[in-house]
């Protein structure tokens, strides 16, 4: 069993959070807003891997679970960015709000 | 290993918090790279190795991408006027400081864990990591060809 409680890893997962939302609703660009969505990604994945850690019978299912966060980080940032240079392309600008239009 | 991981908690920490604020894209970039680094020490100090590789690599993926030659879109986003933050920041962070308060709230709490018995086998789980490591290839293929404008 790991001598850190349960309670501090679920803070820094919470704080980190917290981070990640500020930078997705703060940030003007699509890289900002990326950049958010990755923390928050990071934070779900300590949480994950500390209530795996903590449950009466872990075994190894939890860590295999928590292994699939990072490819999704990865498919996540990857088709972002994408967007962005398609969005900076198409309109010429990195700022999320003047692509308000459901138009093509 | 308590020092540690606060020493890592602090790095995963700041650096995102850095980042967030940062006005310079590339350092941006660097420090959040930095935090990932951090959180990898966190999953390492909370004995998971392999998703602590992971979380590695995908750093140092992050790393070989500043490192070469960023592609003239990035550049120009790096270079906008726009990366900055929206005049309404102080509302985002008024909604994360109360959702911070909630979590921590919750984690201090006394939440009874029970675990359920699982079979530690990873046989059990190739499947989905097959898939998930399908999705990302699609995931690749498919920005290849968003990026190529076709």
């Amino acid at each position: 069993m790991t001598p850190i409680p349960l309670s501090w890893s679920l803070v820094l997962a919470g704080v980190l959070f917290c981070i990640g939302l500020y930078a997705v609703l703060a940030r003007r660009t699509a890289v900002g807003v990326l950049m958010g969505l990755a923390l928050m990604l990071n934070a779900v994945l300590i949480n994950l891997v500390a209530f795996w850690r903590h449950a009466e019978h872990g075994g190894g299912s939890g860590q295999i679970l928590a292994s699939s966060v990072p490819f999704i980080v990865g498919a996540h940032v990857v088709i972002g960015l994408a967007l962005a240079v398609a969005l900076w392309r198409t309109h010429s600008t990195a700022v999320l709000d003047d692509v308000d239009s459901l138009e093509g | 290993m308590q020092v540690l991981f606060f020493i890592c908690g602090a790095l995963a920490l700041g650096a995102g918090l850095a980042a967030v604020v940062q006005r310079h894209a590339r350092r941006a970039m660097w420090l959040m790279t930095l935090s990932g680094l951090g959180v990898a020490g966190v999953l390492l100090i909370l004995q998971a190795p392999l998703v602590a590789a992971l979380q590695i690599l995908l750093c140092a993926a992050g790393v070989a991408l500043l490192f070469t030659d960023v592609p003239r879109p990035l550049r120009g986003l790096a270079r906008s006027d726009a990366w900055g933050t929206r005049r309404v920041w102080w509302a985002a962070v008024l909604v994360a400081a109360a959702l911070c308060g909630v979590l921590v709230w919750a984690a201090l709490s006394a939440i009874p864990i029970t675990g359920q018995a699982a079979p530690a086998a990873l046989v059990d789980w190739v499947v989905p990591l097959a898939l998930a490591l399908v999705v990302l290839l699609l995931a690749i293929a498919g920005a290849a060809e968003i990026v190529r404008g076709r």
